[in-house]
């Protein structure tokens, strides 16, 4: 089978939503024409029950607006939706969302107008108090969600209600982009009163029943929406604590689709005329942080010397098997803006890094010796922190990596390594430039970057508030600039994921999106068993 | 005769309950001397310092340790187990469906691997040195060197994924339904219980076999002229039972430990996994839970291979008076 | 009856005996041959043990036997890498389990009454836990480290030792000649390592052989449950859990060790069996009433 790559272009776009510059592509699928054929199927008939495995325990969440791990977005996914989605380009748009039209009315004004005849799974229609109660939660700083970010721009009193169908969001900051902050997978609408636990939302399924460890059982629900493009019966979510039983059961075909499968597995299941894998990309990242306000790393010259040790294709044939793009120490890499200095690719300079390094007095006698430390839950990032240790003996014992592994429950933990020391490791999923400055900046400042003195945050506000997208595109570059020559982040590259079906599956869409199976089909629509 | 073989039932009995409490202060202790706080496992890196100290509350985590302790054992008396850190439900309620799921694959396994063992390794035994023997001998050595998951992955290989499609890769019990629900979904899991398993116990029960074959009484026997079945059954079996009986035992406990592997790579809906899932996420209650039941388990079923051995082994009787 | 014949047969010739069996001589072979693949095989191994040759999991590498691995290292050079430390946790473990298990078992044999009583029932309590769980919650308590996975698996192994010697033993204690020798005035100790111990042997040795491959197979399986002391560390048990995913594209990163693993219990156990048969022999011979 013919690999073909498919990139849409990476110009950005206005779309209807009045006055914004979008994120424009540069993430792509891979595919054959074969696949593309199957992919392009039609759905069919409907009814039967869907089977999805995805590696999951015990310990999965069932938020509307909060996850960490996959099996928790393919749950919050199936049960509840957003007021808007993002299309294949990273635009936000309507479809599949709740909103019927949202209009960003000024810098700090966005007005959404609801569908209607939505309704909750229990039969109550959906209103704008549940939009605003939504919001009211996610900004709440005792609750568990993912709403950090939007307590830069906005406050609980900024929700206003003008008709049962009507929503403003007066924002007490500038941020042209509100938009894709309303396409957060993260930002689903639950009925106004929700505690966490009794899971009613929009979506084509009800929850029928939850078992923490082994499977979810969703019904289709008859009040949907849009159930004209609702073709299953059932869709059962269910738990793999093995990825490779998880990939055995699909190939045994017990399940239907499995969800993130392992490269490793690749070669075989495509191999089996009977399956099917797509490929994603869509600029989810692995990195190293160096905090900048700890020794060593305090030091430029050290950060910059350790960003030009890295081998990065290697690094990316070891961890990755080669799946992925490798990175520039940028991140945003689905943004319009993406290298907007188009810096070329830095590539492992040895002599130059010890020639940095030499600059503050590190030499084979007086070495940088350094710990570095990756949660064993996440298995990316133990490869990583082996790699770099070993491409570092290149330095000849100037630079001494000391790879540690720490289990996850403590590295994560309030105390553990993670964000309370030098040099550690992280993970992100893809997000456009500036949100992903926010996330950086104010939830996990990882990095600790930028340093005082510095107008990065101001630029970021200006940014953030800058409708013309080229003075917009100019304040990046800037901030890119700095985070270039004087960041702490070591981003060696970009990760893809796959998932893999059963060919009986159709209406399967092969494009990009943040999230496997094309945003769980958002909540199934769209896909029939034959 | 019977008043002394009383006696000493009831006093093994009393030191299974001793040795069970034991068990359950140091299943205790040894849980509670993490490195990690549980509440902070739980809560990731989202914990706000709020939300620690509400989920400490909530599970009871301030109080003082004895004080933990007492209420986790006054509570399971009561049949409350305490509640899961991951799941947020109850353990019984969580664990209740999977202990049956796993009762039921360890009865098949066993009702398989016992028979199967005392009889391979008593007719290796009997044909020692023959084709049989070293056969069976070799065999079960290869099979007995393999870890479970290398053996549970080969037979996946075999039968259900690459070389046959024959039968199902994983078990898959959907909520609610009986254990029996999948048998053919068992069978994978099974045999590698039994592969796991039977070479070692066959091996030890030929040992002890061939101990007995060998002895003095059993050539004592020979030599007064009996022929050599009633030698065997009256005279050798009796005295490998003993030893035997021991072996079922631990074959028992090898099993429940095999489980947690088996379970994990069949996907089976558990107490192996659960176990496993419990250990990774330091769910406390959970492991404490279910460290205690296979605790029980292997107390019991201890109990009964010593009762057993004695009760069968004459000169053992008779220490009794 | 001359007691006296009996008391003198020693341990050596047992060896010597054991040896002169072809079965023993194989598995003796066996075992050296694993033996100094785990010793030598760094030495010979055409790349470094971390060492980052291609792709991962691709078969037809120039320049390797056997392709890359799941992290692109060389599948040969991890395997020939891969003995040494495994090897040494899997003796260490198993000769505390050993030694300390032998001892008590045959102490409790020996003595009976309320001293067998107690300590088997301290036994009994590590003998709760299956060695799989102990290990388990012990490692993910305070993190997996070799030295904990000794301890645990040394601990762990020690009552399952003494119960089989224990239950062994009570039978030959029974036994007139150990009267005999009691009656004749040996030491307590003596009675026990010198007149018991040899007539255990078969149930030792089948035990030690069984057991040592356990370890191994239990460091795997900890890895496969996601423990282990260090990632990457080239290591037959652990090669085998990494790799395993790959199974299907890249097989012999998990048949290789696998392989070696099944040799070496293959080896131990004729050697095991061979001693076994001897002890058997002398264990009859020397008594003939």
């Amino acid at each position: 089978m013919d690999q073909q790559e498919i990139e849409t272009s990476g110009l950005s776009r206005r779309h209807f939503i009045q006055g914004v510059s979008s994120a424009a592509l540069a993430a792509g699928i891979f595919s054959s024409s074969a696949l593309n054929a199957w992919a392009a199927s039609v759905p069919g008939k409907k009814g039967g029950t869907l089977k999805i495995g995805v590696v999951g325990g015990a310990n999965d969440l069932f938020d509307a607006n909060y996850i960490v791990a996959k099996a928790d977005q393919a749950r919050l996914m199936s049960t509840f939706e957003t007021l808007l989605t993002f299309d294949q380009n990273f635009v936000p748009v309507t479809k599949d969302g709740l909103a019927e039209s949202a209009k960003q009315n000024s810098p700090t004004k966005v007005t959404v107008k609801l569908r209607k005849g939505v309704k909750f799974h229990d039969g109550t229609p959906l209103t704008a108090d549940d939009v605003i109660a939504t919001f009211k939660r996610l900004l709440d700083p005792a609750q568990k969600t993912t709403g950090k970010p939007l307590r830069t721009f906005l406050d609980p009193s900024g929700l206003v209600k003008r008709d049962s169908l009507t929503v403003e969001f007066n924002l007490k900051a500038p941020n042209v982009d509100f938009l894709s902050v309303l396409a957060n997978y993260t930002y689903a609408i639950a009925k106004a009163g929700y505690d966490g636990k009794t899971q009613i939302g929009t979506s084509a399924f009800s929850l029928v029943s939850y078992t923490p460890g082994r499977e979810s059982v969703h019904k289709r629900f008859n009040g949907y929406w849009d159930a004209k493009n609702v073709y299953l019966d059932e869709v059962r979510i269910i738990d793999f604590a093995d990825k490779t039983a998880l990939v055995n059961a699909l190939i045994a075909k017990q399940i239907d689709v499995a969800i993130d499968v392992p490269f490793e597995q690749y070669k075989t299941l495509k191999a089996k005329k009977y399956l099917n894998v797509i490929e994603n990309s869509a600029g989810a990242w692995l990195a190293f942080c160096m905090r900048i306000d700890i020794k060593p790393f305090d030091d430029n010259n050290v950060r910059q010397a350790m960003r030009l040790l890295v081998d990065r294709k290697q690094m990316l044939n070891r961890v990755l098997s080669g799946h992925g793009k490798i990175g520039n120490d940028l991140y945003g890499y689905i943004d319009a803006n993406y290298n907007a200095n188009s810096y070329p690719q830095r590539k492992q300079d040895i002599p130059a890094a010890l020639a940095l390094l030499k600059k503050s007095g590190y030499s084979k006698a007086n070495p940088l010796r350094v710990e570095l430390t990756a949660p064993d839950d996440t298995g990316g990032l133990v490869l990583m922190i082996q790699t770099l240790a070993e491409q570092a003996k290149k330095t000849d014992g100037v630079v001494i990596i000391d790879a540690k592994v720490i289990d996850g429950g403590t590295y994560w933990s309030a105390k553990g390594q993670y964000m309370n020391t030098g040099f550690y490791t992280t993970y992100w999923s893809g997000r456009t430039y500036l949100a992903q400055v926010a996330a950086s900046m104010d939830i996990y400042p990882e990095t600790k970057f930028p340093p005082a003195g510095s107008s990065f945050r101001a630029d970021y506000l200006a940014a953030s508030g800058t409708a013309n997208a080229k003075k917009r595109r100019a304040i990046v570059a800037k901030m890119q600039k700095e985070e270039f020559d004087k960041g702490g982040y070591i981003i060696p590259f970009f990760n893809n994921f796959a998932d893999a079906y059963s060919s009986k599956v159709k209406g399967v869409v092969a494009r990009p999106s943040q999230l496997n199976m094309d945003y769980y089909a958002h909540g199934f629509k769209y896909i029939s068993l034959a | 005769m019977k008043k002394s073989i009383f006696k000493f039932v009831v006093k093994r009995v009393a030191l299974g309950l001793l040795t069970l409490f034991i068990v359950s202060i140091l299943i205790f202790a040894v849980t509670q001397a993490l490195p990690a706080d549980p509440a902070e496992a739980i809560l990731g890196r989202e914990a706000t310092p709020e939300a620690l100290a509400a989920l400490r509350a909530d599970f009871g985590l301030d109080k003082p340790i004895v004080v933990q302790y007492t209420d986790w054992l006054f509570g399971i008396f009561q049949g409350d187990l305490g509640t899961s850190y991951a799941t947020s439900t109850s353990v019984s309620e969580y664990i209740g469906p999977r202990v049956g799921a796993s009762f039921f694959l360890l009865l098949i396994a066993a009702v398989g691997s016992i028979p199967l063992s005392i009889v391979i390794g008593a007719n290796a035994a009997l044909r020692r040195d023959r084709k049989f023997d070293t056969t069976s001998s070799l065999v079960s050595l290869i099979l007995a060197a393999m870890p479970e998951f290398v053996v549970g992955t080969i037979l996946t290989i075999i039968f259900s994924t690459t070389i046959w499609q024959l039968l199902p890769a994983v078990t898959y019990l959907e909520v609610g339904a009986p254990p029996w629900s999948d048998m053919k979904g068992l069978i994978l899991p099974v045999l590698t219980l039994l592969i796991a398993v039977t070479p070692y116990v066959a091996r030890v029960m030929r040992a002890a076999m061939v101990e007995v074959l060998e002895s003095d009484y059993v050539e004592m026997a020979r030599l007064k002229g009996m022929d050599e079945r009633t030698v065997l059954w009256r005279h050798a079996m009796p005295n490998a039972v003993g030893p035997a009986f021991q072996v079922i035992a631990l074959n028992l406990a090898y099993l429940a430990g095999g489980v947690i592997i088996v379970e994990r790579l069949f996907n089976f809906p558990g107490i192996g996994s659960a176990l496993a899932d419990a250990v990774r996420s330091r769910d406390l209650p959970v492991i404490q839970f279910l460290a205690l039941t296979i605790a029980a388990v292997y107390v019991l079923t201890n109990l009964l291979a010593d009762i057993g051995t004695v009760l069968v082994t004459p000169r053992l009787r008779t220490r009794l008076k | 009856m001359n007691t006296e014949s009996f008391v003198d047969e020693r341990p050596p010739s047992l060896v010597r005996q054991a040896f002169k069996l072809r079965r023993t001589q194989i598995g003796a072979v066996l075992a050296l041959l694993l033996v100094s693949v785990a010793l030598i095989g760094p030495f010979l191994a055409p790349f470094g043990s971390t060492e980052y040759v291609e792709l991962p999991n691709t078969l037809n590498v120039p320049g390797t036997v056997f392709g890359t691995d799941y992290f692109g290292q060389d599948v040969l050079s991890r395997f020939l890498f891969g003995g040494r430390t495994i090897l040494i946790l899997a003796v260490l473990a198993t000769s505390i389990g050993i030694t300390l298990g032998t001892s008590l078992g045959l102490t409790a044999a020996y003595l009976r009454g309320r001293a067998d009583e107690t300590i088997m029932r301290a036994l009994d309590v590590v003998l709760s836990f299956p060695q799989v769980l102990l290990s388990l919650v012990v490692i993910s308590m305070f993190g997996p480290s070799n030295v904990l996975i000794i301890l645990t698996v040394g601990l762990s192994t020690t009552p399952r030792i003494a119960r089989i010697i224990r239950g062994a033993a009570i039978s030959v204690v029974e036994r007139d000649f150990i009267s005999a020798a009691e009656a004749l005035g040996e030491s307590r100790r003596r009675v026990v390592f010198a007149e018991v111990l040899p007539n255990v042997t078969s149930s030792l040795l089948v035990e030690m052989n069984l057991r040592l491959t356990y370890s191994v197979g239990l460091i795997a399986s900890l890895a496969f449950l996601g423990f282990t002391p260090e990632p990457n560390a080239a290591n037959w048990g652990l090669m085998i859990q990494e790799n395993r995913v790959a199974l299907t594209e890249q097989p012999w990163g998990v048949i290789l060790p696998t392989v070696a693993l099944a040799l070496m219990t293959i080896g131990t156990g004729l050697i095991g069996d061979g001693f076994s048969r001897v002890s058997a022999g002398i264990d009859r011979g020397g008594k003939g009433e």
